[in-house]
């Protein structure tokens, strides 16, 4: 083929067809070079030490792209209201869909993301008086809901049991516990585990 | 050479035209996909329990009315089993016709399984018709 262009004897038509062979190596070839690329980004980061906000957000942004490239459409990354964690979820979903979706964004989160995420929420599990603040936001906003007689030496279930026997929706209640989910790191992540 | 260098002009022109044909043709034939609206996020709160039941809520929660707002939130409980996701509770569902905060709450008899793994799994929608689906964060919980 390549003697061809030089020697420059093709008619219009054969010259055309040249053209679209070496536009489709190219785009290949660029394709390939794009997809390369990629999977250098789908390599897991090594952590070493306290893991960042900046680590644990690029462990995500991994994970969304692991999600994406699966063929699903994932959302950017947010905030939960525990404060500390950060999600994203995946859109536009059929019913057929929703089952299959979801074992391909637990896999890529746990490729991805866990050991980041599990570092970070460690890394910022508040001790002594940043605990005893937390505790402290934590009975005020089921005060304000309406759920009292909370004790900061409570468990996590004595303070469940105290919101379902007390509001009907009880909701607003599991809202406040949230904000205290570094209160009980051994929920997300026991000890034997 | 310039003979060669004209055909080369020719050959990345075609490349060009032959990938932007590829990028609408892809933007013609792929399906919409619409995330709930930026202005609202979904979430659920960690699993906890009375050592009775497993509780959870479900909610889309949407800055301010100015934007988009909620109108639909569902949610189910999942446990671990074994390395499989089995939903315990099928959707609860509460629709709205437009609000900034909407949720819905969600239990399931969780005495006699022991320890084990529980999650919250959510829809939520958005008055501009988009949707986003999320399996929340899982806990390990005693019965």
């Amino acid at each position: 083929m390549l003697g061809a262009l030089r020697t420059g004897r093709q008619g219009p038509v054969h010259r055309n067809s040249i053209h679209v062979y070496l536009a489709t190596f190219i785009l290949v070839v660029v394709t390939g070079l794009t997809l390369a690329g990629c999977s250098d980004s789908d390599e897991v980061e090594p952590l070493d030490g306290e893991v960042t906000l900046v680590e644990y957000h690029r462990a995500l942004e991994r994970a969304r792209t692991c999600v994406e490239e699966a063929g699903f459409t994932p959302t950017g990354i947010q905030p939960e209201a525990n404060g500390v964690l950060w999600t994203f979820g995946i859109s536009d979903l059929t019913d057929d869909e929703t089952e299959k979706a979801g074992e391909i964004s637990d896999a890529c989160i746990d490729k991805y993301a866990y050991e980041a995420e599990k570092g970070y929420f460690l890394a910022n599990v508040p001790t002594g008086t940043e605990r005893d603040e937390l505790m402290s936001n934590v009975i005020e906003c089921l005060e304000s809901v309406g759920v009292s007689n909370v004790s900061p030496t409570d468990t996590r279930e004595e303070i469940t049991t105290k919101i379902v026997d007390t509001l009907p929706e009880y909701g607003p209640g599991l809202m406040c516990l949230e904000q205290g989910l570094a209160l009980f790191p051994e929920v997300l992540y026991p000890s034997d585990e | 050479m310039s003979v060669l260098v004209g055909r080369l002009i020719k050959i990345v022109r075609s490349a060009v035209v032959a990938a932007v044909s590829l990028l609408i043709v892809g933007a013609i034939v792929a399906p919409s996909q619409a995330a709930m609206d930026p202005n609202c996020s979904l979430n659920n709160t960690t699993p906890t329990d009375d050592n009775t039941r497993v509780y959870i809520t479900s909610y889309v929660s949407c800055q301010t009315y100015m934007g988009y707002t909620a109108v639909e939130v569902r949610g189910k409980i999942q446990e671990k089993v074994g390395p499989v996701w089995t939903s315990r509770t099928s959707d609860k569902t509460r629709y709205s016709a437009g609000t900034t905060y909407l949720s819905v709450d969600s239990s399931f008899v969780c005495n006699g399984h022991g320890t084990d793994w529980w999650r919250g799994y959510n829809y939520g929608k958005t008055s501009d018709g988009g949707s986003t689906s999320k399996s929340g964060r899982s806990a390990q919980l005693t019965c």
